[in-house]
Formats: structure tokens, C-alpha cells, sequence
């Protein structure tokens, strides 16, 4: 909305009607430019790395040992990529997908009933306060915290290693996150209509179910894609938890990767783009989301 | 004795008409009644348990087990403080603290003040197509740690990275960033404030959305100066985000391990150990897990006190309004 505002105030200031106007516009031109400027600077920032690393995964070891680096590589291979193939790194990402798709469906799965209760159902004020602050306080904790316990019991148990250890952990460690994100996005949607639904005589699930399950879906979504992300990228806990292939996630493919101090950069950066991918989708899918999510925790938290 | 309160519309309102009703067995008294009475609505509760208990089991659970952890020899023995005494004596732990807390100092800073200056170049007028900018600049938050510091480490590279080429051109010495303490840890801050900076955009962004547009109109006509109605209109209202971007940017940069486990391991040496590294170096490469969970009290304890001033500025934002 504050957009469509800021454009229908620069329409009107393009008009110049006298000649201080008229000087008045020029400056402002300066001044977008400038603004415009360093935004570009901050975006090859941010991207420069990205782009690095992409194009180190398809320089030819010519190009990789040339001095000074080359910007753009000048005899472009596959070879990196081949061998990242042949290390099995399908098995890295298969095994990322997994834990990450199932660990975000589950995690989903628990915390939408539990922020809908919170946010929807006459329970003890205090009783609700005191978990949602918990969980909040807990989003807080480091992973590592809970990594050495977790490993302790995970070992008696004797279920290191497995997938289904890493989709519990994955799952259990999001819900706090989840449930406090969740909660926020129950409490835009204002109750009116689901009263009014509940009041025709639809039932508590049907009302869920056809008014609020649709009007809240687009932040469903978009919480789903950030967990699954959050589960993409997890690196501590599969630290401790992963030993062999069988459970070997991306990151610590990628850790396992990394050359201390030979040239070859090539294999680790296409592993690295690879990481890298579902991320830039997921930021393109998720910034109106996000800035959006963010800012009714605290202002329209109620 | 009147008869006030049959039925309380509020839980926390049955607790003193406790003797009221012969029938009913009386509501519990104080403050379990508020926090329990659950009587109203069981299937609520239903709904929360799960994640609750999955709470207790990832977050709670081991909390409680860590303080055992921490009284107790790595053969089980209970040793009561000798754990954190250790401690107070170990210099690598010091290293690793004081490690962790500069480069808290360094990075928030950073942070916050490239975050602000992005947050307000987007959110102003001249730039066109935001959404485009905002997808852009959050890129790097949601970067795994280690692909993170991976993609410095070949910008750090002396012959393949990309960090020296602008130094030879000014005829400077290309710096070896990662094998000396003090450039490793200057590295290492910018590969912090590259990753985390667009946390503090995002939520400074979001903070800055939230003023509404027509008290700068307002200024505009009083006869404000830009940088007046900066200081003292939109920095006021986004003082709660700025709260909360400072202790999740403190956060997030005193625990960060892939970083480091992705560049220097910890090197030159043990000059970039950090909590996080020396945690896992101790649990998990040397086999002491009791002996680290006396540091990782350490770091509940920062995390506590940031979170106590996150939680209390969500408070007391929520109750003025």
C-alpha cells in the first residue's frame, strides 16, 4: 500500500510548474541516482560471492590458477561437476530433501493447532502467554545448546545415524519458530467470519476449513518454504548426528568437501551452487512475506 | 458468605469464590487455577500438547540434562563446581569468550548500521521496484553457514579469491587473510556482517513500513529538516525493531560455527576459536561433553540475558498500544 502512495506522489512531483520546481526536480534526480547507486553496490555485494563461487565450479584449472583471477571464465568446463556427480552428491541432496521436506511437514503439522488454540480458543490467558513466551525465549537458544544432550540420549538410544533421528530433531527444534510465526498470522485474520460461520451452524473443523484454512494459505506457504530452508541449511545438529553417507546432509557434504589448501576450488563450489539454489528461489518467493510476517509480531501482536 | 460467582467468565476471577458452590467441587485456589483451569475447553489444550511436548523433549529436556552434564565427571562421577571452576581457568575458554564478545562488538554495530542505511534507501522514494531490491538483499540470510563462509574462503583465496584484486591494483601486497589472528578475525567479521546484515535490513525495513506517512507531511509543514524528522520521528518508531535487530544480530554472530568450521577451523593456532567451536571441539573431537556443557552454560546465559531484553521490549510495546 505504501508503495502505490510513493508512486502516486512522484507522479504528481514530475510536473514542474516553475523554474524553482524545476531545480527542485533536478536535485531529486541527483538524489535517486545516488540511492540507486548504492543499491546497486549493495547487490553486487551481496551477490558477488554467489557469483564467484558459481563461476569457480566451471573455470577450466587454467583459468583457476591464472593470476589475477579472471571475472569471467575464458574456457568454461564441466569437469568440477562431473566429479561433484561422481562423489554422489545426488545422494547428499536426496538426503536433504527428505529430512527437510518430511522434518517441515510434520513440523507443520503440530504447530498450526497449536498457534490456532492459542489464538482462537478460550484458554487460560496466562497459560497461553507463558507458553508463547516460552517458545519465543526458546527460538532464542542456540542449537548447540541442545546438540550435546541430544547426542548423549540419541547414542544410548543408539539411533546416531539414521534419517528418521535427523526428521524428529529437525521437526521438534522448528515448532517453537513455527508456532510463534503461526500465531502471528492467525491473529491478522480477524475472527468476524469464522464467528459467523460457527454461528450458521458450520462446525468448529468445517469453519477452519473453508474460511480460515484459504485466507491464511499464501503465509502457510510461505512458512513452509522458510522451514524448509531452515532444514536445507542445518548444519549443527547434523554435525553431531550424521556419521556415513547414508544420513550425509549438503552442508556437511560440503564441509567434507572443502580443500585446506590445494586448487581444487572447482568440485566444492558446485556442490556450493547447488546449496545455494533452492535458496535464491525461496528469497524471491518470500521477501513480501517476510517483511510483512516480521512486522505484526510486534506491532499488531495483541 | 453471598453466592457471587457461579459462573466466571474469566478463569483467573474463580479463584475467590471458592466456597461459593456446594454442588461443584471448589476451583482450585491461585495461581494454578490460572494457569490450568483448562475445564473450558479440553480440546484446545489437545491442540497445544503436541508442541509442547515437543518442547519439553528438544528444548527443555536438555537444559535440565545439561546441568547433570555439568555436575558430573565425564565416568559419571558426581564432581559438584569442579567443571566450571575448570573453566575459570581454562585459557582456551577465555580465548574463545573473548573471541565471541569482540566479535559481538565488531559485528553488531556493523550490522545494524548497514542494515539501517539499506532499510532506508529501499524504503524511500527513489528506489523503484522494491520488491526486487528486498529479494536481493535478504539473499545471504538464508545462506547455510558453511556455504556461507565456503564462498569466502575462496574469496579469501590468495591467488583464486576475489578480495585481493582491488589491493594489487592499488599496489598493496595481497594479504594471506586467514593464516594471521588479526586478519583472520577481520575476515571473519565481514563474512558475519555479509551474512547477517540482512536480518537487521529486513527487520529494520519492516520497522520503517510501520510509520505512517502522513506525520512527516505534517513535519514538512512545521518546517522540519529530513534529518530532525529522521531523528525524531522515525528512529522513535522504530525503536522496538532496532531492540530487537541489536540482540538477534548479537546473537546469531557470537554463535555462528559453520563460518569458522568452513574457513579457518579455528586457526592460526586457536585464534578463532569461538564458543560454539570450542563447544563442539571439546564435546565432540576431544570427548569431554561434561566439561563442555559448562560452557554452553556460559552461552544459555548470554543467550538468556539477550532474550530477557527481546522478550521484555515485545512486552512493553505490546501493552502501550
Amino acid at each position: 500500500m505504501a508503495q502505490t502512495e510513493a508512486r502516486e506522489t512522484a507522479t504528481t512531483e514530475t510536473v514542474p510548474q516553475t523554474v524553482e520546481m524545476a531545480v527542485q526536480e533536478r536535485r531529486f534526480n541527483l538524489r535517486k541516482l545516488l540511492v540507486v547507486i548504492v543499491l546497486y553496490l549493495a547487490a553486487f555485494w551481496t551477490l558477488v560471492p554467489m557469483y564467484w563461487v558459481a563461476i569457480s565450479s566451471i573455470k577450466s584449472l587454467r583459468d583457476l590458477a591464472h593470476i589475477p583471477p579472471r571475472f569471467f571464465p575464458t574456457d568454461p568446463r564441466l569437469d568440477a561437476w562431473v566429479t561433484i556427480f561422481e562423489r554422489r552428491i545426488l545422494e547428499n541432496v536426496y538426503n536433504s530433501l527428505v529430512v527437510a521436506t518430511l522434518a517441515t511437514i510434520i513440523c507443520l503439522i503440530i504447530s498450526v493447532p497449536a498457534a490456532y488454540a492459542a489464538t482462537r480458543m478460550r484458554l487460560p490467558f496466562k497459560f497461553v502467554a507463558i507458553v508463547v513466551g516460552l517458545m519465543g525465549l526458546v527460538a532464542l537458544l542456540p542449537p548447540i545448546a541442545s546438540a550435546i544432550p541430544l547426542f548423549l540420549l540419541g547414542s544410548d538410544l543408539g539411533i546416531i545415524d539414521e534419517k528418521y533421528t535427523l526428521i524428529i530433531l529437525y521437526t521438534v527444534l522448528n515448532t517453537a519458530f513455527a508456532v510463534w510465526v503461526l500465531r502471528g498470522t492467525f491473529m491478522d485474520v480477524p475472527m468476524d467470519v469464522e464467528e459467523a460461520a460457527l454461528m450458521d451452524g458450520d462446525t468448529r473443523f468445517g469453519a477452519v476449513r473453508r474460511i480460515l484454512l484459504p485466507l491464511i494459505f499464501p503465509s502457510l506457504f510461505s512458512i513452509a518454504i522458510l522451514l524448509f530452508i531452515f532444514n536445507w541449511n542445518e548444519y549443527i545438529i547434523a554435525l553431531y548426528f550424521v556419521n556415513s553417507m547414508k544420513t550425509m546432509t549438503l552442508p556437511i557434504a560440503i564441509q567434507a568437501q572443502i580443500p585446506q589448501h590445494e586448487l581444487d576450488w572447482g568440485v566444492v563450489s558446485a556442490a556450493g551452487t547447488i546449496a545455494v539454489f533452492p535458496v535464491l528461489v525461496a528469497a524471491f518467493t518470500l521477501q513480501r512475506f517476510l517483511v510483512r510476517g516480521l512486522t505484526f509480531g510486534v506491532a499488531s501482536g495483541q | 458468605m453471598t453466592v457471587q460467582q457461579t459462573v466466571s467468565p474469566l478463569p483467573g476471577q474463580g479463584a475467590s469464590s471458592a466456597n461459593s458452590v456446594n454442588t461443584q467441587p471448589p476451583p482450585p485456589q491461585g495461581m494454578w487455577s490460572e494457569l490450568f483451569n483448562f475445564r473450558d475447553n479440553r480440546l484446545g489444550v489437545m491442540l497445544i500438547v503436541p508442541s509442547l511436548l515437543a518442547l519439553i523433549l528438544v528444548q527443555f529436556y536438555p537444559i535440565v540434562y545439561n546441568f547433570w552434564l555439568i555436575l558430573t565427571s565425564e565416568k559419571g562421577e558426581w564432581i559438584g563446581l569442579a567443571n566450571l571452576s575448570r573453566l575459570t581457568r581454562d585459557t582456551i575458554f577465555h580465548g574463545a569468550l573473548i573471541f565471541s564478545l569482540k566479535m559481538g562488538i565488531v559485528v553488531v554495530p556493523m550490522c545494524l548500521l548497514v542494515g539501517l542505511g539499506l532499510a532506508l534507501l529501499v524504503h524511500s522514494d527513489y528506489a523503484g521496484r522494491k520488491a526486487i531490491w528486498i529479494s536481493i538483499l535478504i539473499i545471504p540470510l538464508m545462506v547455510s553457514e558453511i556455504v556461507a563462509g565456503m564462498m569466502w574462503k575462496i574469496m579469501y583465496h590468495p591467488t583464486l579469491g576475489l578480495v585481493n584484486v582491488p589491493l594489487t591494483a592499488l599496489g598493496i601486497e595481497p594479504i594471506i587473510w586467514l593464516v594471521k589472528a588479526d586478519t583472520a578475525f577481520i575476515a571473519l567479521c565481514v563474512v558475519e556482517v555479509w551474512r547477517i546484515s540482512p536480518l537487521a535490513f529486513l527487520l529494520l525495513y519492516a520497522g520503517l513500513n510501520q510509520v505512517p506517512r502522513d506525520i512527516y507531511e505534517a513535519a514538512a509543514v512545521d518546517g522540519a529538516t529530513r534529518w530532525r524528522a529522521f531523528w525524531d520521528m522515525t528512529l522513535p518508531y522504530i525503536r522496538p525493531m532496532f531492540a530487537i535487530a541489536t540482540i538477534l544480530v548479537f546473537v546469531w554472530s557470537t554463535r555462528t560455527i559453520g563460518t569458522i568450521a568452513a574457513t579457518t577451523q579455528g586457526g592460526p593456532g586457536r585464534a578463532t576459536w569461538n564458543l560454539s567451536w570450542y563447544i563442539y571441539g571439546m564435546s565432540f573431537q576431544r570427548l569431554k561433553p561434561h566439561y563442555a556443557s559448562a560452557a554452553v552454560l556460559v552461552m544459555l546465559l548470554m543467550t538468556y540475558i539477550a532474550g530477557t531484553i527481546f522478550v521484555r521490549y515485545l512486552w512493553v510495546e505490546r501493552r502501550s498500544r
